[in-house]
């Protein structure tokens, strides 16, 4: 019994070590390959040196910030996506704690009309968003890449559903006090409704950072160009060299990937609870 | 309380709309102290090729101090269109510059959607002769000139003397002797051994305007035209017998192996193919390898000699409130100077026949060959206000050449597409 | 719900304010918390979408937008007899039809796999969430690389096995199917850890109880596991589904929708005609029926689920 256990178990390792390699070898490769020479990593390619780092050149690096401004593009991310997660979670857990709390003509129906927003998907709103950010005069800003995506209906509703839950009494001594709503709001109902607001963020963070195809078109200057769209622009970049390329995916991976180690916990809260909302 | 969430909104709104409303490029034209401000946008080429527009403005500024001063924006043009997108953007907001960069085909579109001015009350006849002709063709609309380049561009044969040799094949050191499209085929069978194939034809760029650039030559040199001469209907042209004849070339070449729509970026460099149909862009990226001995020849031709033109071309905005003034920094930039400084700085050949003069390396092989494409064989791609249909249909239509589809019923659909955005600017 | 503002208390009454006054300030203040959403919805969602709709009956050019005229049907028309166009609809539907089930198939399964208590099985939980870190355009020009017919590892690779070599984003019956294989690869990690929280909220004794009445591990999976993730499954069912009608990025920066169209999508087309041919009436007659599609699907979705569940 225990003897088919072991072997159990070591079947069990084989299978998950070969998924492994299956999932982390082009990122191995990745790596890798950033510092070696582009002909090494071409006679490399039919052999298992091709995971090997037996050199370490920063060439490929270098040569990375000789043509693009990489920093730029990595601090254009952060800074766009942190403002769009900031002001996206005041202005929406507000409009989400007037639906669930507040009385007022119209709630439901406005309420139901948020709801039904979710299903716009951006996709289809592309051409007319540009022409009224073009209207603005917002191309090549932040404003572009920012304000029509503070508001989310997604995240109102997560927000009420989440605030719907919470007891009322506290809310309701507080008030008897004398305190504003908006007092009530912040000292209140947002440190109790934290695990929400971790994920709302983690969420919005995640699929701004993977932003592309809004800022392809929203942005045509490496001043405001995010990473994502910097990146595609270098790959297509003549002359096409294998090395540099992997230089910049490798940079553009590895602070997540170091941010992701640190925050697995409520990155994987954050994800979860989202899945389980619904 | 209630006014402090007012007061917090406007707070939010009024910061995030005036927080960096600096980027506004247009308002083309102030003047300041009777010195005349312009702006210039300019696209992200090779590094040498931008330290050259920067140094050529600022050597402008002082010449004209007092009178003109040009603004240049440096703008990264990426894979495709995103220079061109910001272009656009600008034209629906009244937000261009007064002098623009363009990539020559698209002279049609801006001059057909009134991006451009024209500029031929500034230029005199005598400066415009000296142009290569394929630049002036690229800059005309409607009988109209609206754009000056200084580099001109080419695509030749580049070969692997060691492989050449190896097979005992000369290529050809002059224009009358250049390989007709059976020679080039045979050549080309003849060097595909092993691992090592013939020919590549970088459809690694994926299908864009390289195959169009490189592909239509293939359709002129067999008599055919991608448009009819006043350049408003494909039918019958694009898709007539001497463009499907052409094509049915080019497939030929991948069916036989001679060439591969799988080809590595660098497939030349490294010996895996002994020619390459290719840019003269390329040409500096060969020092990287050394092992590489490099020779140049012409583009095989069918019934007619003709080899691929066009380049990156300046012209006014009909924007601009000094087009006078404007006009002055195209010349400017595509002077006899400008025109010897670029080209000696890129390696991309001159755009004007004085220019050749002075360079003495296109006297002698293999920049010859360059020289003798430009001033003898050069056409330019027609100038449409349908070319971005145009291009874009024709270069999916080659690639299902070279993947071995149906040659005529591909350029049926192009033809189709092209006419029906031919109609839209039909008045 | 029980409206908070009428609640009267008579301890501690508010003698300062009269509730006429209160309920005025109240009224306003629900205004305020709700007004920049429902602005900003209005201004970057809502006016688009009916600007979308308009467009999509006038032959708008982008850079001619003063000769726009209502053209009424035609650009539907020519929706109905645009090859191109079709075959769009059609990739998009062998994406999202594969990749659908696959990914939910493999994310289920691998969750089951990370799911045991073993050692360093943190180690593996994180290897397959790793290509989810990474962002779709990096893993896109990655494979892009990895899958160069002659100069690709995947070839290299799959020859160690005796396989190939395959043509991959080259080939127009492949290059789909590449990039389907790319994205389960990279999603898959997402959907894995949504079932692992599921499944760690099932309770312990649910299985040792059928231990007990002497189940296997087949019987134990059918009858209380699946059972017992049912809605995240659900829920996984519908976002997947949602995301995959939305493919872009990958042909984009993998084969620009080639060869041959065969991984062009409904939402590449959109774009392509929008930006790239500046013909913004017929793309945004595309972006219609984009939206009708993705409405379709989830009310039957919905409908679906509601009668499997209740």
């Amino acid at each position: 019994m225990k003897k088919n256990r072991i072997i159990a178990q070591i079947g069990l390792y084989v299978v998950l070590i070969l998924l492994a390699i299956l999932f982390l070898f082009p990122l191995v490769w990745m790596v890798v390959s950033s510092f070696k020479t582009e002909p090494e990593i071409f006679a490399d390619l039919k052999s298992f040196r091709a995971f090997v780092p037996y050199t370490f050149s920063l060439d490929n690096y270098t040569g990375v910030f000789e043509r693009i401004p990489f920093i730029r593009y990595l601090l254009t991310s952060t800074l766009y996506v942190s403002v769009i997660v900031l002001l996206g979670l005041f202005v929406n857990s507000l409009a989400a704690y007037a639906f669930a709390r507040m009385q007022f003509k119209g709630r439901d129906l406005l309420f139901s009309a948020v709801v039904a927003l979710i299903i716009i998907p951006f996709e289809s709103i592309l051409l007319p968003l540009y022409l009224i950010i073009d209207e603005f005069d917002w191309l090549n800003t932040y404003q572009a890449l920012i304000i029509p995506f503070i508001a989310n209906a997604f995240n109102i509703f997560m927000f009420r559903q989440f605030f719907l839950n919470l007891p009322k009494e506290l809310e309701e001594s507080a008030r008897m006090d004398g305190a504003s709503t908006l007092r009530i709001f912040f000292q209140i109902v947002i440190p109790l409704s934290k695990p929400v607001f971790i994920t709302v963020a983690l969420l919005t963070f995640i699929t701004h950072w993977g932003d592309f195809m809004w800022p392809l078109i929203a942005t045509t200057d490496d001043s405001v160009r995010p990473l994502q769209v910097g990146m595609q622009f270098f790959f297509h970049q003549p002359p096409v060299k294998y090395g540099h390329v992997m230089a910049a995916l490798t940079m553009a991976t590895i602070p997540l990937l170091i941010i992701f180690v640190f925050f697995q916990k409520y990155y994987v809260q954050g994800i979860a609870s989202a899945g389980m909302k619904n | 309380m209630k006014k402090g969430i007012l007061l917090l909104f406007c707070l939010i709104f009024a910061f995030s709309m005036a927080g960096c409303s600096n980027d506004k490029q247009g308002a083309s034209g102030s003047e300041k102290g009777g010195e005349v401000q312009l702006k210039m946008w300019a696209h992200q080429g090779q590094p040498k090729e931008v330290d050259f527009y920067k140094k050529r403005i600022d050597e402008f500024n002082k010449e004209h101090k007092g009178k003109i001063n040009v603004k240049l924006d440096i703008i990264p043009s990426g894979t495709g269109h995103a220079y061109e997108d910001k272009i656009n953007a600008a034209a629906t907001s009244n937000g261009l510059p007064d002098v623009l960069d363009m990539d020559g085909p698209f002279v049609g579109n801006y001059a057909a959607t009134g991006i451009l001015s024209p500029i031929d009350d500034y230029v005199e006849k005598s400066d415009k002769q000296d142009f290569a002709k394929s630049i002036i063709q690229q800059g005309t609309y409607d009988g109209k000139l609206y754009a000056l380049g200084a580099m001109e561009s080419s695509i030749v044969v580049f070969y692997n003397k060691k492989l050449l040799k190896e097979a005992g094949i000369q290529a050809p050191e002059t224009l009358d002797k250049a390989w007709t499209w059976d020679q080039f085929m045979e050549a080309s069978k003849k060097l595909t051994k092993g691992d090592v194939r013939g020919l590549t034809m970088h459809m690694d760029l994926g299908v864009g305007e390289w195959l169009t650039y490189m592909g239509s030559v293939f359709v002129w040199s067999n008599d055919g035209l991608l448009l009819n001469k006043d350049r408003t209907k494909a039918e019958g042209y694009l898709n007539g017998p001497e463009s499907v004849e052409a094509l049915n070339y080019v497939k030929g070449l991948f069916k036989s192996k001679v060439v591969s729509v799988s080809n590595g970026p660098a497939d030349f460099e490294e010996g895996k193919a002994a020619m390459m149909i290719g840019g003269v862009w390329l040409i500096p990226g060969f020092e990287d390898y050394k092992n590489l001995d490099w020779g140049m020849t012409y583009f095989p031709y069918s019934k007619k000699k003709v080899s691929p033109s066009g380049s990156w071309a300046f012209g006014v905005s009909s924007q601009s409130q000094h087009p006078k003034e404007a006009a002055e920094v195209v010349k400017w930039m595509s002077n006899k100077d400008s025109v010897v400084e670029i080209s000696k700085i890129t390696g991309m050949p001159p755009a004007r026949e004085s220019a050749f003069k002075e360079i003495k390396e296109y006297d002698k092989l293999p920049k010859k060959v360059i020289k003798d494409q430009v001033l003898n064989t050069a056409k330019a791609r027609p100038a449409t206000p349908a070319y971005p249909v145009l291009s874009a249909k024709f270069a999916e239509a080659f690639q299902a050449a070279a993947l071995g589809q149906d040659v005529k019923p591909e350029l049926d659909k192009a033809a189709k597409d092209t006419d029906r955005e031919l109609q839209r600017f039909k008045k | 719900m029980e409206p908070i503002t009428q609640k009267t208390n008579v301890n501690n009454p508010l003698p300062t304010v009269s509730p006429k006054q209160r309920k005025r300030k109240n009224l306003f203040t629900s205004y305020g918390f709700v007004a920049p959403a429902i602005i900003l919805l209005f201004v970057f969602l809502i006016l688009p979408a009916i600007l979308a709709l308009y467009f999509s009956f006038t032959n708008y050019y982008l850079l001619t937008p003063e000769q726009t005229k209502f053209v009424a049907f035609e650009n539907y028309k020519r929706l109905a007899e645009d090859s191109l166009f079709l075959k769009s609809l059609g990739n998009t539907a062998i994406f999202v039809v594969i990749v659908v089930p696959v990914q939910t198939l493999v994310a289920l399964a691998l969750a089951l796999l990370v799911n045991q208590k073993l050692m360093g099985i943190k180690f593996f939980r994180m290897a397959f969430f790793a290509p989810v870190v990474t962002s779709m355009v990096i893993v896109s020009i990655l494979w892009t690389f990895i899958y160069n017919p002659d100069n690709g590892l995947a070839n290299s690779i799959l020859n160690i096995v005796g396989l190939g070599p395959f043509q991959f984003l080259t080939d127009k019956d492949q290059a789909m199917y590449s990039i389907i294989f790319m994205s389960i690869w990279q999603g898959a990690g997402y959907q894995m850890m949504i079932f692992l929280a599921g499944l760690q909220d099932i309770p312990d004794h649910q299985y040792e109880a059928a231990s007990i009445d002497g189940a296997n591990a087949w019987q134990k999976l059918i009858h209380i596991t699946i059972p017992g993730i049912r809605n995240i499954l659900a829920f996984i069912a519908i976002v997947t589904m949602i995301a995959a009608t939305k493919l872009f990025i990958q042909p984009f920066v993998m084969t620009q929708g080639g060869p041959l169209d065969s991984t062009k999508t409904l939402v590449y087309m959109v774009y392509e005609t929008g930006f790239k041919f500046r013909d913004v009436g017929y793309s945004s007659a595309i972006a219609i029926l984009f939206f009708v599609i993705v409405l379709i699907i989830s009310i039957l979705q919905r409908r679906f689920i509601k009668e499997n569940t209740e």
